[in-house]
Order: C-alpha cells, then structure tokens, then sequence
C-alpha cells in the first residue's frame, strides 16, 4: 500500500499542492492527469522526496517516509522515471543498466574487487537488455539511442531496483504513435504486483492503462474515479476546455 | 568505467619502462629529480580519484600533502617516532581531517565546491604558517628518511629513495586502478555523469563522494610523508593554493580520469618546470639564460594551449592519434 495523506506544498502565496490524498493498493494502476500548472509534477516531487511537504504524510507499506531523503526512498522500492531523459548520456547501455545493478545487489561499497568479477550482475544486465530489447545495443552510448528507446531505458533503470512502487512522469511524451504503442505495451507487461502511478498527456494511454484516475486542478483533487466516470464527468471537461457556459 | 582501454595500458608501460630506463642512467641530481616526480604523480593520481572520476574539483589537495608532511615531520622530530609508522601516522591523520572537512564540503557543488575547498585548503596553510609549535612560516627540518637497514640499504641515498618512491606509486596506480574498476569506482563514475539520476537509482551520492574524499586525502597524505622524507624539510608551503593548483594542471595535462594521465602530467610538469627554470637550456636555444627567470609564465602559456587544444590531455590525445591511424577501434557508434 502507498499512500499520500493531506499534501500540503505552497511556493509563496501560490499553494501548488492543496490536501491532495491518495491511497494505492498494491498492484494498482493508477493515473495522474490534468490540465499544465495542474501540480501534477510538484506532486510527483513530493511523493519521490525532490521537495519537502509543508504538511501531511506519505507512507509506504505501513512505513511513513514523509522526512526520508529521495535514494532512501528508492531503497525502500519506490521507483521513478523522468519526464525528460535523464540518463547516463555518454555511457553505453551495459554501463547504464550495471549502475542501477550494482546498487540493487547492494555492492556499491565493494572497491577491492573489479566490476568484472560479478558474472552474476553481468547476467542480470543482459537478461533486462533482452526484456528491453536492446541486446544489440549493449555497448552502444546511450546518446546514440533513439528517443524512443532511451525512453524504454528510462523505465528500465527504475526496474532493476525491482520497485513495489513506479511512479512514471509522462512515459509517452515526445513519442511518435509507434513509439507510443511500443510504450503501452512495455507498461502493461510490467508484473501485476507492481503499482504504478503514472503522469500522462495522452488521453487514450491513460484511459488504458489506469484503473483509476485522479485529477488534479489548480493544486486541488477534483474528481478521483474509474476512467469511466472521468471520462464522462462534465466538471472535468469543464476543466480542461474552459467554462464558456 | 573504462575497463579494456589500451591506452592507460601502453602509458603506464611506457612510464615504467621510462622510470626503470632512467634510474639505471641517472645521476645524483637526476634522482632527486626521479623521486620528485613519483611523489607528485602519487599527489596527482590522489587528485584524479576526485577531479576524473567523481568530478569534485578540488582547488585545496595541498591541505592534505602539507598534513601528511607536517604529521611526518612533527612525529619523527619532536616524537622520535620510526620513519615506516610516521607514514601510517600521516596517511592515517589525513584521512581524519578529510573525512571532517568532507562531511561539509560533499554537500556542495560545482563553482561553489572548489570555493570551499579553496577555502578549507588556505585555513591549513594559515595555521601552519601561524602554529610556533610547527616552526611557523620557517617551517621544520630534520625529517628523515626510512629506516631500510634491515634490507642491507640506506634510503638516504638517492638511488635507494627514487627507487622506493617509485615503487611507491607504483603500487598506489595499482591500487586506485582497482578503486576505480571497482562497483564503488562504478558508481562515482555514475555520480560524475549524472548525480541525480544516481540519487533517483537509490546511490546515497553525499556518503560515496565522502568516501572517495578521505580515499583521496589518505593517498595525498602519504604523498606529502614521502615529500617531508625526500626535502627533509616541511613548511606551510606546501598547503598553498598554488600547489593545489600545480596538481591540478598535471591531473588535466595528462588527462582527467585516466590515473596514467594524472602521472604523466606529474612527470612532463615537473620536467618542464626544471628545464625552463634552467639557464642553461635557454642559453642553448641562443636565448638569454635570464629567459628563466620566466619559466611559470612560460609554463602558464603551455597550459593555455593545452586547455585550449587539448583538453582531454596527454591520454585523450594519445587517443585521437591512434584512432586517427585506425589502431584504435572507434566506440561503438
């Protein structure tokens, strides 16, 4: 179970985040939408620690982790990917994947001994290459990459910490349709046991893969539901096309 | 992170083929100058752990070679203590104060961590040039050099000491080759490249860059006991922030994250630093010998030119020239 309790969060006078509640059981599908300035990201900040809540809590599994720093929070399985790229650009893939690897196995402290020397992290990294379907891109730098497979890379990093937790900022952004399509599916084979709360544009992704939606407007919580009654809720598209009547 | 790079290989041999070639041939002043370089290319590769692999820049590393010097220094004169536990003792109290400055200086970034660490670097040398106790700004003499009697050899001789400090830095390359190839030397690559995508992976960034910090003070510190045992001298000098600019030039002369390069750096520095310095080469050129006089500005004109057309050093240029004559495969691209 994750679960957020009264977020509070103000920059100035301008409250971002105004009693936002949330509460996740494990395995569930949960999406994040509303229209831009909403305080989907700011919300997102407070949920992985970037930012400090003026007041409420946020527990995970019983455990609350309000004051936890943001990699404690990752070691706790609360996993998150990155609304823009945000990898190691000039490494290849097998370099990136054996950092999240190596701080999974929790050998990060080892200095005596070569890298080289683990043939079990070395496995596990081409085993997620293949679940990503870069094998053949191993030892190519990650910049080298198209968008939309260090996209798939972005998500897979957050995997190998083996989250209970994976939050997702816009996974489909900046994607073509194929790419958008190739994205959905990845998500959807992800293991029924995780829950993922995820941020998105795309009406039709999140119509898909959520189970419930939340949504956010002017720092507020307007409307929390299935995606049917999202879908059909007049105050929501209130909200995103303007009150001209 | 660069596992299979040939270059670092061939540098290293040559640097050690060079070391061995030399000290067969040198004479006196050439072991003097034999033991000055590998004392400076320990202090470097101790730098490089920082600059080329956890991307701190430090512009305050002499702080640990003068304490490392000073613990030296102060254990053997005024304690009595052996020469071989003086230099645990220096290793031991530079690890401690960079462990203390550490805890505060990991916390911040960029501009403002060679700020800090500027800053912390002059207070070393500000209370060693105030401290009565330590000869102030005369500094201490009468260090001596390790007791290797029970080998059948004097260390006060120059051959006996540019052999000891080069196996010295032999043996510390070894060891922060295997730092750096290590998961830990993994992950403060991973820092350099990206810190926050690091953090967001669950990498505890503050406590890895402290570890890499003392790992780097204690190399430096043992850097500066050799230097005491080598001059026999220590004064608060050796914590200014030229120094720490001096070895900072060498780790980007020779090429940042590398350790070879950091080594290489140290070894053309200090070479060019005696030639330019010397009247005699001048006056060999049909120039002024007072031309020496002159030897940092054209040092600093050097460095320029290197910052300016080869920022990646002795090793990334060594690179490119291989690459160029296809003896080097590309990275994959």
């Amino acid at each position: 179970m994750f679960s957020a309790r009264g977020l509070q969060k103000s920059f100035g006078s301008l409250a971002v985040t105004h009693n936002v509640s949330l509460e996740l059981p494990r395995g569930r599908r949960h999406g994040l939408i509303g229209p831009n300035g909403a305080g989907k990201t700011t919300l997102f900040n407070l949920l992985t620690g970037e930012l400090k809540p003026d007041a409420g809590a946020i527990f995970l599994d019983g455990d609350d982790i309000t004051n936890a720093s943001p990699d404690a929070r990752v070691r706790n399985g609360l996993g998150r990917s990155f609304q823009r790229n945000n990898l190691f650009a000039n490494l290849s893939v097998r370099q990136n994947l054996s950092i999240a690897c190596a701080l999974q196995a929790e050998i990060g402290h080892v200095f005596w001994r070569s890298l080289s020397k683990f043939p079990a992290l070395h496995e596990r990294v081409e085993a997620s290459a293949e679940q990503l379907a870069l094998s053949a891109e191993l030892d190519t730098p990650v910049m080298h990459l198209s968008y939309g497979t260090q996209r798939q890379l972005e998500i897979g990093l957050a995997l190998q910490r083996e989250p209970t937790v994976l939050l997702l900022d816009e996974p489909t952004s900046g994607m073509s349709p194929e790419e958008t399509t190739a994205m959905q599916t990845l998500i959807k084979t992800l293991p029924q046991s995780l829950t993922i709360l995820i941020i998105e544009h795309d009406m039709d992704v999140i119509f898909d893969i959520a189970e419930r939606i939340t949504v956010l407007d002017y720092g507020h919580v307007l409307l929390e539901g299935e995606p049917s009654e999202v879908r059909d809720s007049d105050q929501v598209r209130r909200c995103y096309l303007g009150t001209s009547n | 992170m660069s596992h299979h790079d040939p270059i670092q290989r061939v540098i290293a041999l040559a640097l050690v083929s060079l070391s061995i070639w030399y000290w067969f041939s040198a004479d006196f002043f050439g072991h003097e100058v034999l033991a000055e370089i590998a004392v400076f290319a320990i202090f470097a590769m101790s730098l490089d752990l920082l600059v080329g692999y956890t991307g701190l820049v430090s512009l305050g590393h002499a702080a640990f070679l003068a304490i490392g010097a000073y613990v030296t220094a102060a254990v053997t004169v005024f304690l009595g203590w052996p020469v071989s536990v003086a230099i645990l003792a220096s290793v031991a109290a530079s690890s401690f104060i960079a462990l203390l400055l550490g805890i505060f200086v990991v916390r911040v970034k960029g501009v403002f961590f060679i700020m800090v660490t500027l800053a912390t670097g002059q207070i070393v040398y500000a209370y060693l040039f105030k401290a009565r106790a330590f000869g102030g700004d005369n500094g201490m003499s009468g260090t001596p050099r390790i007791e290797l009697s029970w080998l059948g050899l004097d260390a006060n001789e120059p051959a006996v000491f540019s052999a000891l400090t080069l196996l010295c830095a032999l043996v510390v390359y070894l060891l922060l080759l295997r730092i750096v190839r290590s998961p830990f030397g993994t992950l403060l690559s991973a820092i350099h490249h990206n810190e926050n995508r690091a953090r967001s992976l669950g990498c505890a960034v503050h406590r890895y860059k402290l570890i890499a910090f003392v790992m780097s003070g204690a190399v430096a510190g043992l850097a500066g006991s050799l230097t005491a045992q080598h001059t026999g001298f220590v004064s608060p000098d050796l914590a200014f922030w030229t120094v720490s600019g001096e070895v900072l030039i060498m780790v980007i002369a020779g090429g940042m994250g590398t350790l070879v390069g950091a080594a290489c750096g140290a070894t053309l520095f200090i070479l060019a630093r005696h030639t330019f310095s010397d009247g005699a080469f001048w006056s060999s050129l049909g120039l002024p010998s007072s031309t020496a006089e002159y030897w940092q500005m054209v040092l600093g004109l050097i460095f320029i030119a290197i910052v300016l057309f080869a920022s990646d050093g002795v090793h990334g240029r060594l690179r490119w020239v291989c690459q160029k004559l296809g003896l080097l495969r590309t990275p994959n691209v």
